[in-house]
């Protein structure tokens, strides 16, 4: 198919699929200025959004709300001969003032001289949500990121590069903890409400350089990252008493800074031109240290003192990480029709921690702790590819890892302690895969892949253990249609004699997409269902006072996702586009919890089996209007509806109407 | 005037062509050439309005010739022989016209690149038989091309790229996904990185199943612009992780080198800890994360925690760092009948690890 086509038709997908009512992308014209092609073009608006049910759950999944809002802004200018001081330069917007979510992106480049790229991004998340049980959860943070690189001499045979790198979050957050424990003579079941001022920034510096020579391409980056973090946290006031609260809290103090520094070194060398033979080798050195410092201090109302009980904590203590990796790949292409590659890589990886604690209240508790957990791998991957005609793609693959852990710890209260066996476990993976891919016409892609592994002495039962996977995708394309299916299951199982982890997965789904070039109409459907039934032996904790009851039981999960996408682009007129769009996603939970259907619990006991599932629904229909004024104005709205339910708990569900007018200017 | 047309020049006469105008930026108004014997220039008018371009056509081969010649590099195969973009830019007036704001045209403003990596003729091939004949299958196409030959026209330059190291490797390539799946080199908006639409679009394009987790109510706000999908994943190909068992997932970006890419930006969660929780570190943050979509607020793998919890801590030997087991809740104290003991976090809140309690409490 033609690319310019191609190119024309992929631009008004994306905007019948767009996920979000946002900028409606003008068509940007450039002109010339001076030696440059510029381009620009700008979107500004008002956004507000109606918001009904459980407020919080919507700032936590969506948060847009009222306010002006800048859309969309893009600068872009090229030099037309390279004469220039800047070769190209861009600027790109979008958020703020009002918005939640705002990224800016500056790129500036002189040819075989420098190009500096920055990021900027703005993050306010919300999330207060009480917890399907008890307790409750808050977080109220902005999260600043940004990027800066710095290229000097791009291209040449010797880069320097340079960056920086700083990450800011701040902002208040609470959380429900308990707080009882061994030496302060607390109930177990004594849960505060700390609330917390966050303070975490991370900077980065990093330098380095990539050169060429004799075919080849080292490159050398070493940074160092700087964090901090200083969370001071006290007795939120009006806290809620829960009902398992037996000692009310009189006040609580809790001071943990926290810092340290993340120096990384990382070395790559490859082959700089395409040839028959190639390789690439990358070593990288990380380490992290980190000193910590904890102070607290919690009063409450002690029934077992008839007063109240202080209870002052205090621990030092500092860790280490050291990790090492490195991996060699071969890749070969002895013919046109043959690409074989080999990787084999390690990973090392060494922490050890250790604290002193010391705490006083109606006991003193007074020890020192030390943990160490080593990870050492190797692996290595051997894949293939054949083409026999050129119709025809094969594939196989083979790939084994070998992993050895090791973990220590001890603790000594002054002259008696204990301390465990540096002890081991080796476990291994062995896994093979193969596939075909075959284009029988023109438009036309098939694929088929499997894989199929092993592993022994997993980590966790829920750990690949024994595993296959099988995937299969198919897609037609001419020049104004497009239609696809793809199937993908994933079955892992962990038999053991006392429990038995299976988890089995299914998606498939099939797409369509038409669009006709000549009237500018676009339509783009898909519709996804995602299965998951997992069974899990657990430990049956419901001890009902049933002395013989037993201590084994099981847990199945249920996941049943109906994912369903419309989309549409019309131009009705030369001055009218138009947009309409649905998603729809509802979990109808699976077959064999549909017995939870009356439970607002999210989970039945049937004998010792729990059964758990979250049947919910989450919709949004959007529509979008852009009304061309002349060839440098054009004037937006746009409206979106978000709807959440769940079957269980009616408190946890939402409605919300967000929409936008805007005025879009380019040139 | 259609058709095949020739035109000699004699020893020393200057050829003279009035008002040529090929497009803005690229030629002079005027093209002279001075031929120092005599030479024969074949070329093709395909219609009437196209004599000025082929005039340019015609001159720019002169001189292409002639220099080769001069330099003592002549190309005896004409299959092998470049004409420079002024020559396509006759017929290709708009894709000439559009490639001024490509990041490709960097290679023609510096004016001191071979041939054979400046231009069109850079990723094209060589035009000569194209330009003098029209005919398309003389030229490198690349519609026509399989996902690994258009892969490797464009590794001729990226192919040093630090990001790309493993893209031979790499599932996209595998999986019959070409640089040209996701790039529209003529035809994209989004001009940094060349993609046919915004990054999320062309993932989604094919990963409709990760689309679907991002309409969870609760996920990575990719949708919303916050993200991209290149903050955690390399399209490019990645080299093999550095957690789980190594060969899986396999596109993800690493974070500080050997880190998992979540740790980039949740830098309260990286460590190192006094006390570390094993699975974060051997086995990834995806043994109790979903991290593109989840019904859970936290984005865990289960909307109950403590069922999640449960599928690992079950005390059953031969399994955790030492073999021994996973230590299970104890029983007696554990009692879920309370609902204080289903919400795990609520008493172990520390659990990506602590510097203060073995079992996360603080």
């Amino acid at each position: 198919m033609n690319l310019r086509l191609l190119a024309w038709l992929a631009a008004p997908l994306a905007l019948a699929q767009q996920p979000v009512v946002t900028s409606t992308d003008p068509e940007v014209r450039s002109e010339e200025i001076g030696n440059y092609a510029v381009s620009n073009s700008v979107e500004v608006g008002y956004r507000f959004a109606d918001i009904g049910g459980n407020e919080d759950l919507y700032r936590a999944g969506v948060n847009y709300g009222n306010g002006i809002r800048l859309f969309k802004g893009t600068l872009r200018a090229n030099s037309l001969d390279g004469k220039g001081l800047i070769d190209r330069f861009s600027l790109r917007s979008a958020g703020g003032p009002s918005d939640p979510y705002q990224a800016h992106a500056i790129r500036a480049e002189r040819n075989r001289m420098f190009r500096y790229q920055m990021q900027y991004r703005l993050n306010r998340y919300h999330n207060r949500l009480p917890t399907l049980w008890r307790g409750e959860r808050g977080i109220r943070t902005d999260r600043f990121m940004q990027t800066h690189d710095l290229t000097i001499l791009p291209g040449a045979r010797f880069e320097v590069l340079l960056g920086f790198d700083h990450i800011r979050r701040t902002g208040p957050g609470f959380a429900s903890e308990g707080i009882g424990d061994r030496g302060g003579g607390f109930d177990a079941k004594n849960f505060l409400r700390f609330r917390t001022d966050l303070s975490q920034r991370s900077k980065q510096y990093r330098a380095g350089f990539s050169t060429r020579f004799t075919g080849l391409a080292l490159t050398v980056l070493h940074s160092v990252e700087l964090y901090e973090e200083g969370g001071e946290s006290s007795d939120a006031s009006g806290a809620p008493a829960y009902a398992g609260n037996i000692q009310p809290a009189e006040s609580i103090d809790r001071s943990e800074p926290f810092h340290g520094r993340t120096p990384v070194t990382t070395m790559a060398l490859r082959t700089s031109e395409d040839r028959r033979v190639g390789f690439n080798a990358r070593y990288v050195y990380s380490g992290g240290y980190r000193n910590s410092t904890l102070m607290e201090n919690v009063a409450v109302s002690s029934p077992a003192a008839s007063a109240s009980t202080v209870r002052d904590t205090f621990v030092v203590g500092d860790a280490n990480r050291e990790q090492s990796s490195g991996d060699f790949t071969l890749a070969a292409l002895p013919t046109a029709r043959w690409t074989v590659t080999n990787t084999t890589a390690f990973h090392n990886t060494r922490i050890d921690g250790q604290a002193a604690f010391l705490e006083t209240g109606l006991f003193r508790n007074e020890f020192v702790s030390f943990e160490h957990l080593g990870i050492r791998r190797l692996s290595n991957a051997t894949e293939a590819n054949f083409r026999p005609v050129k119709q025809i793609s094969l594939y196989g693959a083979h790939r084994f890892a070998t992993r050895r852990i090791r973990a220590q710890e001890a603790i000594r209260f002054g002259d008696f302690g204990f301390e465990t066996e540096l002890e081991a476990v080796n476990n291994g993976i062995h896994a093979g895969a193969a596939g075909v891919r075959w284009v029988p016409g023109a438009g036309v892609r098939a694929s088929v892949d499997i894989e199929v592994g092993r592993a022994d002495r997993p980590l966790t039962p829920t750990s690949e253990r024994r595993f296959h996977n099988e995937s299969a995708r198919v897609r037609w394309r001419t020049s104004n249609l497009s239609l696809s299916g793809f199937f993908r299951r994933r079955v892992n199982d962990n038999p053991t004699e006392l429990l038995a982890y299976s988890s089995k997965s299914r998606v498939q789904g099939v797409q369509a997409s038409w669009a006709d070039p000549e009237s500018g109409l676009v339509i783009d459907g898909s519709y996804s269902l995602l299965v998951l039934d997992v069974s899990a032996g657990i430990l049956d904790l419901f001890d009902l006072g049933q002395p013989d009851r037993p201590d084994r039981g099981r847990s199945i999960y249920g996941s049943g996702i109906h994912n369903l996408h419309f989309g549409l682009h019309a131009v009705p007129s030369e001055r009218l586009r138009l947009w309409v769009g649905y998603s729809l996603t509802k979990d109808r939970g699976a077959s064999r919890v549909d017995s939870l259907a009356a439970e607002p619990s999210g989970f039945v006991l049937d004998g010792t089996t729990i059964v758990s599932s979250l049947p919910m629904t989450y919709q949004s229909p959007q529509a979008r209007i852009s009304v061309t004024i002349n060839d440098s104005l054009a004037w937006n709205m746009g409206w979106q509806y978000y709807g959440y339910s769940e079957r269980f708990a009616g408190l946890r569900g939402y409605r919300a109407h967000v929409g936008y007018s805007s005025l879009s200017l380019s040139f | 005037m259609e058709g095949l047309q020739e035109r000699t020049l004699n020893p020393n006469q200057s050829a003279v062509v009035d008002d040529l105008t090929l497009q803005d930026g690229f030629s002079p108004a005027t093209a002279r050439i001075n031929a120092p014997r005599a030479i024969t220039v074949s070329y093709r008018v395909r219609s009437a309005s196209g004599m000025r371009g082929a005039a340019g056509v015609l001159l720019a081969l002169a001189a292409i010739t002639l220099a080769s010649e001069a330099d003592g590099q002549v190309t005896t195969d004409p299959a092998q022989q470049f004409v420079g973009g002024e020559v396509c830019q006759a017929c290709h007036a708009q894709i000439a016209g559009d490639f001024r704001r490509n990041p490709h045209f960097a290679s023609v403003a510096l004016g001191n690149q071979p041939p054979e990596r400046t231009g069109c003729e850079g990723c094209h091939g060589p035009g000569f038989l194209h330009a003098t004949s029209g005919d398309s299958e003389k030229i490198v196409r690349f519609p026509p091309l399989t996902p690994s030959e258009a892969q490797d026209r464009c590794l001729v330059c990226h192919s040093a790229d630090f990001g790309k190291m493993h893209i031979r490797r790499s599932a996209h390539l595998t999986g019959e996904v070409g640089c040209t799946s996701c790039h529209s080199i003529h035809g994209s908006e989004d001009l940094a990185p060349l993609l046919a639409t915004r990054q999320r679009d062309v993932c989604y394009g094919c990963h409709r199943e990760i689309r679907a987790r991002f309409d969870m109510p609760f996920k990575h706000r990719v949708n919303e612009g916050a993200m991209e999908c290149s903050d955690c994943h390399n399209p490019h190909g990645a080299p093999i992780a550095t957690w789980r068992t190594a060969h899986s997932p396999r596109m993800m970006s690493p974070a500080f080198g050997n880190d998992q890419p979540c740790t980039g930006c949740h830098a309260d969660k990286r460590g190192p800890f006094v006390h570390e929780h094993p699975p974060v570190r051997v086995d990834g943050c995806q043994s109790c994360h979903d991290p593109h979509g989840s019904t859970n607020a936290r984005m865990l793998n289960r909307p109950t925690v403590f069922t999640m919890c449960l599928e690992c801590h079950s005390d059953i030997a031969g399994f955790g760092v030492r073999g021994e087991s996973i230590p299970g809740p104890s029983r007696f104290f554990h009692n879920l009948a309370d609902p204080a003991f289903r919400e795990c976090v609520l008493c172990h809140a520390r659990i990506h690890g602590s510097n203060v309690d073995r079992w996360f409490r603080r």
